[in-house]
């Protein structure tokens, strides 16, 4: 019989029940940002490390889910930051996953998506997060602009000019 | 991609996270809290030692220094304030943030930064300079050589090797520009010398061209600006990346007629470029709608097709070719909206196809 694989006590993590219920939410997130798979775990870990060590305790569960969506938010733009610099030094990889959909999707829903994606590498970062965060993750304009740190008047601006910039030629 | 598109689009953006994934991802939670703790002792130690060589430094009134050990360089400021800023990212690159001259030396070559921001990387033993903004001079045995702003500089590991910059390479994806008056992100350490940077995955950089104003300015979408700077820059590189920029500067400032030189140089120089179709439609567009040239867009819808008869774009530009054919007074105008009827029934140009191409 093989024995469980033992628990470090000695460095606590975010409980189970936090874990589970909110990292499939914090793992779509996190993925819509920054179009590759690869990078998931890392800024799922780095959310719940962030909720263990200052989330306030007994948030109602809209509460925790803003509260880890800010976290996945800042992040992830980082994430993207530093790719952008290390790309413009020549160590940037191959650009966004080639399929970034459900194997359930079609053909050429896979290849807007991925024709989108490669779009999104190109325009502002601001813009990106905030478009995406929009028209990918849906969510209402006051809350991509809680998300973004910036008013709501620059949170339509930056989605309006991304917008531009992916319709170009769409 | 259309709103639809995108509505259907939206609920299929979805990672491979199953619980097998969840359950690994968090047993792996306590060992990533321990090496970001690692990293923060190192930072806190690393602050410290910046804060003791201060106070001696004021002490003895010495200029202050930061001592960069993994890069086996020292910055100093030329004067007695600590006006300049050192950040230390964490693959083996630190950005020196100055307002004051100061000095980084490295072996025997000592790096003047009159002012400006200035990226110092070392990349398997081989330590690179690129000026950011403002101006750095490399002082080494074999002489002064002023840096330009953008162009990665080899410091020789031989203090007799004479300096040397990289030729210019590919264009590089445009970043965002570092302010000096920034606050230095959370994610990197400030004035923090003794961090042990990671294992660096890819070799030497790719060398980087100096980039132009206008292109800077378009990627933040500034493009009435942009294409102010433009008329002082040298031309576009014979790039498609670079021509593209061009075009979409020319178009989006309102100068229609400047995006066709270099969309039709995408076309004739480049076309084998996964992009020659999106410039092919994009020139159709320009030279419909906004500089009334259907003849000619109907030839440019024609070549996009031709060029990604599979692609997500194929559809609309076949529904423009029927409304430039149209306006042309073309006899495909019909036909061409026949096959588009037949291609793309459930299309939402279908309507304005029917309408150009004369079918009820």
């Amino acid at each position: 019989m093989a024995s469980a694989r033992p628990r470090l006590v000695t460095t606590p993590a975010p409980g189970d029940a936090l874990f589970t219920r909110f990292s499939p939410h914090v793992a779509r997130l996190a993925y819509r940002l920054v179009g590759r798979d690869g990078d998931v775990d890392d800024l799922v870990q780095d959310v719940f490390l962030a909720a263990h060590e200052s989330m306030p305790v007994g948030l109602p569960d809209d509460d925790t889910r803003r509260w880890l969506s800010t976290v996945a938010v800042r992040l992830a733009w980082r994430k993207l930051r530093r790719r952008r610099i290390a790309t413009f030094f020549g160590f940037g990889d191959d650009g966004p996953d080639e399929r970034l959909v459900a194997a359930s999707a079609s053909p050429e829903t896979s290849a807007l998506v991925a024709q989108l994606y490669r779009r999104l590498e190109t325009i502002p970062l601001a813009e990106r997060v905030a478009w995406t965060l929009r028209h990918v993750e849906n969510e209402p304009l006051d809350e991509v602009a809680r998300l973004c740190g910036c008013s709501l008047a620059t949170a339509k601006r930056r989605i309006a000019a991304a917008q531009a910039r992916l319709t170009e030629g769409a | 991609m259309t709103p639809e598109q995108l509505e259907r689009a939206r609920g299929t953006i979805e990672p491979r996270w199953d619980g097998d994934r969840a359950a690994r991802v968090h047993e792996g939670l306590p060992e990533r809290a321990r090496r970001r703790r690692r990293q923060r002792l190192a930072v806190g130690a690393g602050a410290g030692v910046l804060v003791a060589g201060l106070v001696i430094g004021a002490a003895l009134q010495l200029r202050p220094a930061v001592e960069l050990q993994d890069l086996g360089a020292a910055v100093w400021s030329e004067t007695r304030e600590q006006d300049f800023r050192v950040i230390t990212f964490d693959a083996g690159r630190l950005r020196v943030v100055a307002r004051q001259p100061v000095k980084v030396r490295h072996r025997d070559v000592e790096l003047v930064v009159s002012r400006g921001v200035t990226l110092v990387e070392l990349i398997d033993g081989q330590l690179w300079v690129v000026v950011e903004e403002g101006e750095a001079r490399l002082r080494g045995p074999a002489g002064d050589t002023d840096l330009t702003p953008g162009q990665p500089f080899a410091v020789p590991a031989r203090p007799s090797a004479p300096l040397k910059a990289e030729a210019p390479g590919p264009d590089p994806r445009p970043i965002e520009p570092a302010p000096v008056d920034s606050a230095p992100d959370a994610s990197v350490a400030v004035d923090t010398p003794r961090i042990k940077p990671p294992r660096l995955r890819a070799p030497r950089p790719a060398p980087v061209t100096p980039e132009p104003a206008w292109k800077r300015l378009a990627s933040e979408g500034d493009f009435t600006r942009a294409w102010d700077a433009m008329q002082a820059a040298p031309p576009p590189r014979d790039e498609a990346a670079e021509l593209l920029l061009a075009a979409d500067v020319a178009r989006l400032s309102h100068h229609p007629e400047a995006a066709v030189a270099p969309l039709e140089r995408v076309l004739s120089a480049h076309r084998g470029d996964a992009r020659a179709a999106l410039a092919a439609f994009t020139l159709g567009r320009v030279l419909l709608d906004d500089l009334g040239r259907p003849r000619e867009a109907l030839r440019a819808f024609e070549t996009a097709r031709t060029l990604a008869p599979s692609a997500p774009l194929a559809e609309d530009a076949l529904a423009r070719q029927v409304e430039a054919a149209s306006r042309a007074q073309d006899p495909s105008a019909r036909p061409l909206a026949e096959q588009f009827l037949q291609q793309f029934p459930e299309s939402p140009r279908a309507r304005s196809v029917r309408h150009f191409g004369g079918v009820r």
